[in-house]
């Protein structure tokens, strides 16, 4: 028999495994279920909704969890919350790089479209998909994403949010690969 | 640091998965070590019911999500996000902004596809394979899992 103690930890350890699940299970819902953010230019906000919906299900689980097997304190609650807060946070920041990964990386689109093909030619993948398209696919995803706004034919900084990460994403490159040139960096 | 010392020493090829090792696996190994000889030493409790365990498996938990999200930031430093950088070219220009031609400028001619083409090569995810490129069993694994998730949201395949 378990006690009271590994039956609120056990039970709070499911609850932490079920989080994992929870960005996908609110995206499938709102995707797949309601037809919302299907269109091109909305797919990654509706990754982004999806996961702030989802601290919603496991805020809930939560409090139920305290109330039906919890025996600790208030400050255990607090603690136990912020615990499964923080990784819940960091499982949905690893959720919206999976996503992005199938939504945007050239590297899953090559091995997706050479799957379904049988094979890989790369001068036809080339031809298909040429270099100025895929600045034309970012760009309009930019400006979807209202991070920079076309005035005329020139494209101007919007809100910018994206400006931060960006530094320390090539920041971080530089130092490690330190040699690599200016231009590719 | 044990990235950067490591990677500032010898860039190992398939840096995802020596990622996945250095971060996850190998602590993994340690943590389930760690939680088998508080089994041996628990006479008294059955597995499970041990609050020690648990609590490890917690802290697993909590150092794997913190890892994970860490090798997640690193696709987009090691393949140097187009996105990102176009961000940053256009803020660099100030108000003068950028056409579609300044921009297509900022990117060494054909790199776009062919450095990620040799990416998958390095990564051991394609190779050639008589007189032609295929996909390697771990490469057509991972196409599957992405597919399948795509297909499950009832998504296409994203644009790349």
């Amino acid at each position: 028999m378990l006690n009271n103690t590994s039956t609120e930890q056990i039970s709070f350890l499911l609850l932490v495994l079920f989080s994992f699940f929870v960005p996908f299970l609110v995206q499938l819902i709102i995707v797949r279920g309601l037809g919302r953010y299907k269109e091109k230019s909305l797919r990654q906000k509706g990754a982004i909704i999806s996961i702030l919906i989802g601290f919603f299900p496991i805020g809930l689980l939560f409090i139920i969890w305290f109330l039906l097997f919890a025996t600790w304190g208030w400050m255990d609650f607090i603690w136990s919350g912020f615990y499964l807060f923080l990784v819940y946070l960091l499982l949905a920041y690893v959720y919206f790089h999976i996503f992005n990964m199938s939504e945007t990386a050239r590297r899953i689109r090559i091995l997706a479209e050479g799957h379904q093909a049988g094979r890989i030619v790369k001068d036809e993948m080339i031809q298909n998909y040429p270099e100025e398209q895929m600045i034309a696919i970012r760009i309009d995803r930019l400006i979807a994403l209202g991070e920079i706004k076309l005035e005329g034919e020139r494209h101007l900084v919007d809100r910018g949010q994206l400006l931060i990460p960006a530094r320390l994403v090539f920041a971080f490159r530089k130092i490690l690969f330190p040699h690599e040139r200016e231009s590719d960096l | 640091m044990v990235h950067i010392l490591i990677w500032r020493f010898k860039k190992p090829p398939r840096e995802m998965m020596w990622l996945v090792v250095i971060f996850i696996l190998l602590p993994g190994i340690i943590y389930f070590g760690i939680v088998l000889s508080s089994l041996f030493s628990s006479s008294r409790q059955s597995c499970f019911a041990h609050p020690d365990i648990i609590n490890r498996i917690l802290t697993f938990i909590w150092h794997s999500a913190l890892s994970s999200a860490y090798i997640m930031t690193y696709p987009p430093i090691q393949a140097g996000c187009p996105s990102l950088k176009i961000m940053l070219a256009i803020y660099s220009s100030r108000t003068a902004g950028m056409t579609i031609k300044d921009i297509e400028r900022i990117f060494p001619e054909d790199t776009l596809f062919s450095d990620r083409f040799d990416d998958l090569i390095e990564d051991g995810l394609i190779s050639w394979k008589y007189d032609a490129w295929g996909i390697t069993g771990t490469g057509r694994l991972l196409a599957r899992i992405f597919l399948t998730y795509r297909r499950l949201l009832k998504l296409p395949i994203g644009e790349g």
